[in-house]
């Protein structure tokens, strides 16, 4: 697998973030946890989970889940599921 | 005739059972179900009338599997306590309770209780009511029915909607009145009635007892934490999987209800759970209480994953020897800001506030004990026989 750089997965987790929510392109720039946006609830956290997933080809285990409401936290996942995974 | 429907890919062990649950709900005409050895297809059988809708039931039982499999995420589930009492009776108590006259099944997951079942369901509920008063536990009392709206806006329609059980009356309107009592009908399994003399639906039976303290407490502010405590009759439809006293359709729950900070709810969900320890001990019940989760529907399936990576549920299982299995008799929610949120109710911050509860089954509270302790009452423990007159 190809390293993605830090900026490309912070980016690409802000992106999807703002689509699972739809958002408006000026807020992605905001600090974005569960709660805030609203949308980003039970079902909306489960529902972002699934689209990083597919946006980067991984897979989160139960045991993470709890860790991932920041959009700093989701991206420090993905880069080790990314390590993981070369 | 058998039909066969491939899934896309193998259901995980952990979950075969909740999915075969859920398959119950795919059709009316499928009258049979299993899943393969290899979890990879499932293999069911259709009424005559419905012989022609086997792809169509195909279909379902495979968008079932994705659903379900791809909301779920592994993870053990957590064993917060246990407890081995010294129960050593191995018999079904149900069928020796209804040889007896103590109970009485009026047709799928509705029975009556005589006097010493409901005299034992007494008792675990005064301790359960006497326990309460440490938090300081309001007393409530609320209604069968509940408002379809704060199911709605609680997002319990979504969520469960496989379970629900509807509420109509007749329309104000009198040809409609006199249509239906020339009319209505009892088939042997259903009533014929024109659908159209039917109301609108304003209510349901309530799946719960706290849903109707957070509608009480909607569109307010709550700048102290407070705990309530009520008892009620719940409804769950649950079709193939109802089963005796371990899965009734209508059933009686004890809550002690909490709202506040998530701090306060957190720490009386605390609280709630060394009480129930000590309960259950007293009562010497073999029991395991662990994380879990509510059976959402396919569509909402995720959010059980949530539960379960949160920590948001606790259930606490009981042994039933006759059975070799165990049953949930209890369960300590943390529900977050959901109601608060969903019902507009603020706290102290302003922000909304959060809940939790703790839930108690009085029929299978009995029916556990019975099935560990037998029907005998010299050998039950002081705390139960010593307040029963009745036995």
């Amino acid at each position: 697998m190809t390293r993605i750089s830090d900026d490309e997965v912070e980016g690409r987790v802000r992106s999807t973030i703002g689509r699972v929510f739809r958002l408006p392109p000026a807020d992605d720039a905001n600090e974005l946890q569960m709660g805030n946006p609203p949308q980003w609830d039970s079902l909306g956290h489960m529902q972002l989970l699934v689209e990083i997933e597919n946006e980067f080809g991984i897979r989160f285990q139960t045991h993470e889940i709890a860790g991932l409401t920041t959009s700093g936290k989701l991206a420090a996942a993905v880069r080790a599921h990314s390590e993981a995974q070369r | 005739m058998s039909h066969l429907a491939r899934l896309k890919a193998v259901v995980p062990k952990e979950l075969a059972e909740e999915f075969l649950s859920k398959l119950h709900y795919v059709s009316e005409f499928m009258t049979a179900f299993e899943l393969t050895e290899a979890r990879d297809a499932v293999r069911f059988h259709l009424l005559p009338e419905g012989a022609g809708s086997a792809s169509q039931v195909s279909e379902r039982i495979i968008e079932t599997a994705q659903k379900m499999c791809g909301a779920y995420r592994p993870g053990e589930l957590k064993v917060i306590a246990t407890g081995r009492g010294p129960g050593d009776f191995a018999d079904d108590p149900q069928p020796l309770l209804e040889a007896r006259g103590d109970l009485f099944r009026y047709g799928q997951g509705r029975y009556g209780f005589g006097p010493r079942l409901l005299e034992l369901m007494e008792v675990f509920d005064d301790r359960l009511l006497q326990a309460a008063k440490q938090f300081r536990a309001i007393p409530q009392q609320f209604p069968t029915l509940i408002g379809a709206d704060v199911l709605e806006r609680c997002r319990y329609l979504r969520s469960f909607p496989h379970s629900l059980s509807l509420v109509s009356h007749l329309r104000e309107d009198l040809g409609a009145i006199q249509d239906f009592a020339r009319t209505a009908r009892w088939d042997g399994n259903r009533l014929l009635c024109d659908a159209r003399d039917l109301a609108g639906i304003e209510c349901l039976l309530s799946p719960n007892v706290c849903f109707h303290c957070y509608a009480w407490l909607k569109d307010s502010r709550q700048p102290e934490p407070v705990a309530y405590t009520a008892i009620g009759k719940c409804f769950r439809y649950e079709s193939g999987n109802l089963r005796g006293l371990e899965r009734l359709w209508d059933f009686t729950m004890r809550e002690w209800i909490f709202v506040g900070s998530e701090d306060y709810v957190l720490r009386q969900r605390e609280e709630s759970l060394r009480e129930t320890v000590r309960l259950l001990d007293e009562w010497q019940l073999t029991y395991e209480i662990r994380s879990a989760t509510d059976p959402f529907f396919i569509e909402d399936y995720s959010i059980a994953t949530f539960q379960k990576a949160f920590e948001l549920k606790y259930e606490v299982q009981a042994q039933l020897p006759y059975a070799a299995k165990t049953l949930a008799v209890g369960s300590l929610n943390f529900h977050q800001d959901l109601f608060g949120r969903s019902l507009n109710i603020s706290g102290a911050d302003d922000e909304a506030v959060n809940t939790a509860c703790v839930g108690f089954g009085l029929e299978r509270l009995a029916l556990a004990f019975l099935a560990q302790h037998g029907l005998e009452k010299k050998t039950w423990p002081a705390a139960v026989a010593d307040n029963l007159q009745s036995w």
